[in-house]
């Protein structure tokens, strides 16, 4: 179990740094499209550890990153996105017949629909559909890198946690 | 039993160790296209009036629905504007390359048809300005 803990809390940190990295990278082209580089550890996460563990990293990754460098609204934006891309992972990989990569792709596209849906509510103005498109396009791609960094990884540090026994 | 395996073999191989993952891809990216028209053809607004501007400064501006012929007078020569059925197109000019003329009729929001040896603009605008860069800035 101290293990367990511990791990955690090296991801959790992983996650929050993974955070803090990404508002250096410019998003390229299109408007608040971001990498989403935290979620590399969330989902490494969601295959060491099982779907409770990610889920603990992933919300205290939100409200850490939330309270240090953002405010309410951010905080709004990554929990819908972050709830319902977790959701989406967690039952996909249920499924035991997609790889890493697709469950990445996923995870990206139900993210940034999370976050319109928050921006539907927020803003109250149907206009914001007008992104929905692009920011799909945009979760496709993301989530394509993130997966296939996620599965050389995975590979790599599959056998260490063995080892150590978490 | 080292027997080679020829490229074809081996992505047919692929496909069916993938065939879920594959689906699951093609339908987002399906999904995605989908989208993308339909926002395309949704959300393109229709201009309400045209805007002429003479070397960078407003000149006239017009009632895209009413029909309208006005004619263009800039020091270096002439453009016949002609508004009909909604759309604005300019039917004559003496500019020596004709680009204006042959630009095809303009009537959505942000379109325009320029004149570069006249310093013409002619733009189409609409009055509800674009609420969704108001916000996401």
């Amino acid at each position: 179990m101290a293990k367990k803990i511990s791990v955690t809390a090296l991801f959790s940190a992983f996650a929050i740094i993974l955070s803090y990295v990404e508002t250096f990278i410019p998003s390229v082209g299109i408007p608040g499209a971001k990498i989403g580089l935290a979620n590399f550890a969330i989902i490494l996460a969601l295959y060491l550890m099982g779907a409770k563990y990610a889920i603990i990293i992933n919300f205290v990754r939100i409200l850490i990153v939330g309270f240090l460098f953002g405010n309410a609204i951010s905080i709004c934006f990554a929990l819908s996105g972050a709830i319902l891309s977790m959701i989406t992972m967690v039952l996909l990989k249920k499924t035991n017949r997609l790889s890493i990569v697709t469950v990445s792709i996923c995870a990206g596209v139900s993210h940034n629909i999370g976050q319109i849906i928050v921006a539907l509510f927020l803003v109250k103005t149907y206009n914001i559909l007008y992104y929905a498109p692009v920011l799909i396009i945009s979760g496709i791609i993301s989530g394509l890198i993130i997966g296939i960094l996620a599965k050389i990884v995975y590979k790599r540090t599959k056998l260490i946690l063995k080892k150590i026994g978490v | 039993m080292n027997k080679k395996i020829s490229f074809k073999e081996r992505v047919i191989n692929f496909i069916k160790r993938r065939k879920s993952d594959l689906i699951v891809i093609g339908i987002l990216i399906v999904i995605s296209i989908i989208s993308l028209v339909c926002v395309r053809t949704l959300f393109v607004k229709k201009g309400s009036s045209v805007q002429v501007f003479i070397d960078n400064k407003p000149n006239k501006s017009f009632d895209l629905n009413k029909d309208n012929n006005y004619l263009i007078n800039t020091k270096e020569g002439y453009n016949l504007l002609v508004i009909k059925n909604g759309k604005a197109r300019v039917a004559e000019a003496d500019c020596v390359e004709q680009i204006c003329v042959n630009t095809k009729e303009i009537s959505k929001d942000g379109e325009s048809i320029i004149c570069l040896p006249h310093k013409v603009v002619i733009r189409i605008v609409s009055d509800n300005d674009n609420f969704v860069d108001a916000i996401s800035n």
